[in-house]
């Protein structure tokens, strides 16, 4: 998708839209923020996506929350950048079903995968008021190379 | 009932011979209710390669940056592609090899088979070679 056309779909990410990546329908935002760029993660439908083992494949807030708790990450109150820390968001619709993750990176910047587009690099705020809807959760764990 | 449909009916097809209705008007009415049927039924003579080819372009401009699955299989041209049934597998087991992409929960629906191994669930590239070696072992695909 041209730059133009996520512009259009996300006016706010203009100034800080970079895009780093070629499209793909290889992996989704769920796994890229997993750290996986292999999989489709999504909890349903069956058979067709994947769901680690264990996680309720419920499309629901808690079932998203669970999964990344797996991966060390906890609840958190906000976006700032933490030393020492590395975050995921969660975006939910009106009906507070979860529609996308983006993930912080080391420069306080955030970082998703557009479905099955590219990788890009953008503000927080700059995917507010799109098809993501709004933010419902964020969550964090200690950066894997500080440990 | 549509207006078409009145003075259609106005013919009197009874199923008996009615005074006055000839055995010539009575298949001239019941041509014109076959046409208004047609009329009304979705009508293509595309070849179902092309109209799967076609039913996947919309579906992937459509889908633009949604990344719910759940959400992308019940679009409607993946629907579509969902209802033109087992006539359509081949055309998309070819769309499946010329350009990957999911349309692993058609196949599932359609043929009621998931040759998609655990560990292979979400992995394009696995999942597609699942799919088509099944394929060749139904001798759906060469």
């Amino acid at each position: 998708m041209s730059r133009a056309k996520i512009v259009a779909l996300f006016p706010s990410v203009k100034k800080s839209l970079f895009i780093s990546s070629p499209e793909t329908p290889g992996y989704n935002c769920v796994g890229f923020a997993a750290g996986d760029d292999t999989r489709w993660w999504w909890p349903q439908p069956p058979n067709v996506a994947y769901w680690p083992p264990g996680i309720p494949r419920a499309l629901q807030l808690s079932s998203f929350v669970a999964l990344f708790a797996t991966l060390g990450y906890e609840d958190c109150d906000g976006e700032e950048f933490e030393d020492g820390f590395e975050k995921i968001v969660i975006f939910a619709d009106a009906n507070g079903t979860p529609t996308h993750v983006a993930r912080q990176v080391a420069s306080g910047s955030w970082t998703s995968k557009l479905g099955p587009l590219e990788d890009i690099r953008h503000s927080l705020r700059g995917l507010l008021g799109g098809p993501y809807g709004h933010i419902v959760r964020f969550m964090r764990r200690r950066r894997q190379d500080a440990r | 009932m549509s207006a078409l449909s009145v003075p259609i009916l106005a013919f009197g097809l009874s199923g008996t011979p009615s005074g006055g209705i000839s055995r010539s008007s009575e298949i001239v009415a019941a041509q014109m209710l076959t046409a208004h049927a047609h009329f009304h039924e979705v009508f293509t003579r595309t070849s179902i390669d092309r109209r799967v080819a076609q039913l996947a372009e919309t579906w992937r401009i459509e889908r633009g940056v949604v990344s719910s699955m759940s959400e992308m299989v019940l679009m409607s041209p993946y629907q579509q592609v969902i209802g033109l049934g087992r006539e359509a597998v081949p055309s998309i087991l070819r769309e499946l090899s010329r350009q990957p992409d999911h349309w692993f929960w058609a196949l599932q629906v359609i043929t009621g088979v998931n040759p998609i191994p655990p560990s292979a669930e979400g992995n394009l590239s696995a999942m597609t070679k699942a799919w088509l070696a099944w394929a060749k072992t139904e001798g759906l695909f060469a």
